[in-house]
């Protein structure tokens, strides 16, 4: 589904974003991936909160092309969007957060009491990691060459 | 039915037919048909455009056609000749054998082959995608709603890999099946060893999984059990 599709059925909506916003953005990246590193935590939780910073950057992404996710799904659909916005070589990229999305449903929602039983394995949580931290560098390059008015000036 | 049964040598009572059908249709599982072959007039004539319209460039002959609609001759040979009329099927002789392929120049094949490929292609198209990735990949299979026959239209297609692979490497090969074909994957990959440690241990999940339906894409429940341990 192209963007022009994704609005028609109401799964994003014009959204006109600012510098802070980005910004404000940027941070809850900058501490998910901070916390998602610490050892003590659960690797169900630290893959959980790597994933939420995926989730953010790829908002990020949604927002500077002038759109914002509503109603059902919205995980999905904002990395579905991702590649129409950063470009086709972002579509391996969308395609695995979007399968962590489908892993991380299963860590939160249908193993209550299993918290005992870890689901994500340190490999995966690496994984993740490395994929966010590359995301993060993409993003602040596509942001200063497509949207400067947006970029974060600093963010390092 | 309408047509001519100029192929059947030994026609069958209807009654007895029916009933070979019926234990067939017990036995085997449909890969994630979700209810389409029952639109068919029948089972057979569903599993015969699924095979011949998903590999297209392949001529088959009648009892190759029978094995993997796992039915009889008789059945394949009638339904053949409704494919035949259609202008779905063309049919080349070669030796002492006769040889059926789709026709790609029908004006429908590739509307068709897309609707086959979204429904009950589904299977094939998903092992075709594997395929590159068969050497690092030591089982995988669907399971949950599909592998049970109880997938609705929107259902996630649940999909476990044990093999030396990331979830990265498996959703690069899965992210545009799913796409062709408008579904969605719930992928889970385990390293071989971290598989059997579990399976040993009784995880909730990988228990699970293990009870439950499954339809193998990359080998089968033999491979799986010496994986579990």
């Amino acid at each position: 589904m192209t963007l022009k599709d994704l609005l028609a059925d109401g799964r994003v909506r014009p959204h006109r974003t600012s510098a802070k916003e980005v910004a404000d953005l940027l941070r809850v990246v900058d501490r998910d991936l901070t916390d998602a590193e610490i050892p003590q935590l659960s690797t169900d939780r630290r893959f959980a909160t790597a994933y939420n910073a995926a989730l953010q950057l790829a908002t990020i992404a949604l927002c500077a092309a002038g759109f914002r996710a509503s109603g059902a799904g919205h995980h999905w659909t904002t990395f579905h969007a991702l590649p129409e916005i950063m470009g086709t070589q972002a579509q391996v990229r969308a395609d695995y957060l979007d399968n962590c999305r489908s892993k991380r449903n299963v860590t939160d929602y249908d193993r209550v009491g299993e918290i005992s039983q870890r689901e994500v394995e340190e490999t995966e949580v690496e994984e993740i990691l490395a994929e966010v931290r590359e995301f993060r560098e993409d993003l602040l390059d596509w942001l200063k060459r497509d949207h400067p008015t947006l970029w974060p000036k600093r963010a390092k | 039915m309408g047509c001519e049964r100029r192929t059947s040598s030994r026609p069958r009572p209807k009654e007895a037919m029916r009933k070979t059908t019926k234990t067939i249709g017990r036995m085997t599982k449909s890969i994630g048909d979700g209810g389409w072959e029952g639109l068919f007039a029948s089972r057979t004539l569903a599993r015969l455009l699924t095979t011949l319209l998903t590999r297209p460039d392949t001529a088959f002959y009648q009892k190759e056609l029978a094995d993997d609609a796992r039915t009889g001759l008789y059945a394949v040979q009638r339904e053949l000749a409704r494919l035949e009329k259609a202008g779905l099927v063309v049919k080349t002789p070669r030796g002492n054998r006769v040889y059926y392929r789709a026709n790609r120049s029908h004006p429908a094949f590739e509307d068709l082959k897309r609707v086959i490929l979204k429904t009950m292609g589904l299977g094939h198209a998903l092992r075709a995608a594997l395929t590159p990735l068969a050497n690092r990949v030591r089982v995988a299979f669907i399971y949950g709603s599909l592998a049970r026959g109880e997938e609705r239209a929107g259902s996630d297609i649940d999909l476990l890999l044990v093999g030396e692979l990331t979830l990265r490497d498996a959703s690069a090969v899965l992210g545009p099946v799913g796409r062709n074909l408008g579904r969605e994957f719930n992928a889970t990959v385990y390293p071989p060893e971290e598989f059997r440690t579990k399976a040993t241990e009784g995880h909730h999940f990988i228990s699970a999984v293990l009870k439950g339906e499954k339809i193998y894409l990359i080998r089968d429940e033999i491979d799986l059990k010496g994986l579990a341990g």
